[in-house]
């Protein structure tokens, strides 16, 4: 690889010549723009011979279950997580369904403008049934582990086009016996956990949610027909190129991927710093 | 009006679930809903009309807008819901283009409609709030707060039966839930279930800090001097 073609917001193709380049877009860009870099060489996409670029796409899927307390929830009162459990993470069960925790979001969907769209009403009846309904109710979460599945990927999508008129990536993903199991489980917990705390009006959410927590499409190997990077995140097939973010992830956990970034990224740095002989400030 | 619809509706559903034994349900749902025909209509029902474009309210306009909008809030409106609201409209018709027209369109629908209701009245904006309930829910009667797919099929059949459905979803979705929207997401809003500060609005370092267990909060100067 000997240069990379990027545009500004004006549109306008630069170049960019380089030894050695990082690509780090996460775990739904940096593959997308692995396969929108395809050419003679790399037919199905840059670095991609192994054919496992956007594939094994992993989330942090997850359920929730909403209810109604009698006292004051205090929704809303502050902007980040401050009850999470995680007791359910490594249980004796671990190999047959997925890590969970539960925790209890900030703000449940009943800010006053939330309550408004629920209601239908407006006038004094509305501000009415605002000040009666607003911090009553609650919400159990819980982020779920998900396993990698080839199944599960993305590849460019054949009319939705960016900003830049490339094919917008599309996401294909749906979750096994593993992550339901999980889920399954975490809503027997919330249930048991709402009734010892006297609540009342329990639902089950029927959508599955997310974490936007992307990861797991260039994974990371020593075998080049099995993954697509090394374990010093170089591509197998493009040895001046590097994947830096939550697409070189192997499996995906539970914890929030951030820190994981953190560490990968601070590696990398480490060993490109001692195999290019460069300083990177 | 109400027999040809509920007889237009009949019509639909028995032909729907005729069509469901053979072809089967979830198939047919996703080939009802992916049509061209059927995206035309929701799209038609939904959305603004964008070839109207965008422009200023004249102060006229704008009086009467605010008309329309009080009875939609509380009876003692706060002020930073009022500002909310005149600039949400302002800014609304200046940057996306169709909503003036809609607007227009809201204020047109409810002012025709109290003529139809109240022959002596002219104008939503002059009745009195009891009155001007009625009217609003007279049109709003059976039109769901937000666009739902499983209310896709009641849609279509309304829009083709009935002559002033569209208008009537157009003042719910780009009128009543634009003023509600502005009104309860401003400061007004949380007033209202006892907060001051909220999501956005922090308040500065004194409304959420807590000084650790026996010691003094610290002065503005000292938090100054620390962060410099």
């Amino acid at each position: 690889m000997h240069r990379a073609i990027y545009a500004g917001l004006d549109r306008t193709e630069h170049a960019l010549a380089a030894t050695l380049f990082v690509v780090g877009g996460g775990g739904v860009e940096t593959p997308r723009l692995l396969l929108l870099s395809a050419g003679p060489t790399f037919s199905d996409g840059l670095a991609n011979r192994s054919g496992l670029v956007a594939r094994g796409f992993m989330e942090h899927p997850s359920c929730a279950t909403r209810a109604r307390v009698a006292g004051q929830s205090y929704a809303e009162r502050i902007s980040f997580y401050t009850a999470t459990c995680n007791q359910f993470w490594n249980t004796a069960n671990r190999g047959t369904r997925a890590a969970f925790s539960v925790q209890i979001p900030p703000g449940w969907g009943e800010a006053p403008m939330h309550l408004v769209e629920q209601s239908g009403l407006w006038g004094d009846e509305l501000s009415g049934y605002i000040q009666r309904e607003f911090g009553h109710s609650i919400m159990l979460e819980s982020p779920i582990e998900m396993l990698p599945d080839e199944r599960n990927q993305i590849d460019l999508d054949p009319d939705l086009k960016d900003y830049f008129g490339s094919p917008a990536p599309r996401i294909r993903l749906g979750i096994g016996s593993y992550e339901l199991g999980g889920m399954r489980e975490a809503q027997q917990v919330h249930a048991r956990l709402l009734a010892a705390h006297g609540a009342t009006d329990v639902v089950h959410e029927p959508e599955v949610l997310s974490q936007s927590h992307h990861g797991g499409t260039c994974r990371m190997g020593d075998d080049p027909r099995t993954s697509v990077v090394d374990r010093n995140l170089r591509c197998h097939d493009v040895p001046n190129l590097y994947l830096i973010g939550s697409s070189v992830f192997v499996t995906m956990g539970l914890a929030n991927p951030t820190l994981t970034i953190v560490a990968l990224a601070l590696r990398l740095a480490d060993h490109l710093i001692a195999h290019t002989g460069e300083a990177v400030s | 009006m109400k027999r040809r619809a509920f007889l237009g509706s009949l019509v639909a559903l028995l032909a729907a679930e005729a069509s469901a034994l053979v072809v089967g349900r979830e198939r047919l749902k996703s080939l009802y809903l992916s049509s061209a025909w059927i995206q035309r209509t929701r799209t038609r029902l939904n959305s603004v009309d964008q070839r109207t474009g965008a422009g200023s309210l004249s102060p006229d306009l704008e009086t009467r807008l605010w008309a329309v909008a009080l009875v939609l809030l509380p009876s003692q409106v706060d002020p930073r819901g009022k500002s909310a609201v005149l600039e949400h409209f302002r800014w609304r018709a200046a940057e996306s283009p169709g909503y003036r027209q809609a607007f227009i369109d809201a204020v047109e629908l409810t002012d025709q409609e109290t003529r139809r209701q109240f022959p002596t009245s002219t104008a939503f904006g002059g009745l009195p709030r009891g009155q001007a309930n009625e009217v609003l829910r007279s049109l709003l009667d059976g039109i769901p707060p937000k666009p739902r797919l499983r209310h896709v099929p009641i849609d279509v059949v309304r829009f083709w039966l009935s002559p002033t459905y569209r208008e009537r979803v157009g003042l719910r979705h780009h009128f009543v839930n634009e003023v509600l929207s502005a009104y309860y997401h401003s400061g007004a809003g949380w007033a209202l279930v006892g907060y001051d500060t909220y999501p956005g609005v922090c308040g500065g370092l004194n409304s959420y800090s807590r000084p650790p267990l026996g010691a003094s909060r610290p002065t503005a100067s000292a938090v100054e001097a620390s962060s410099t």
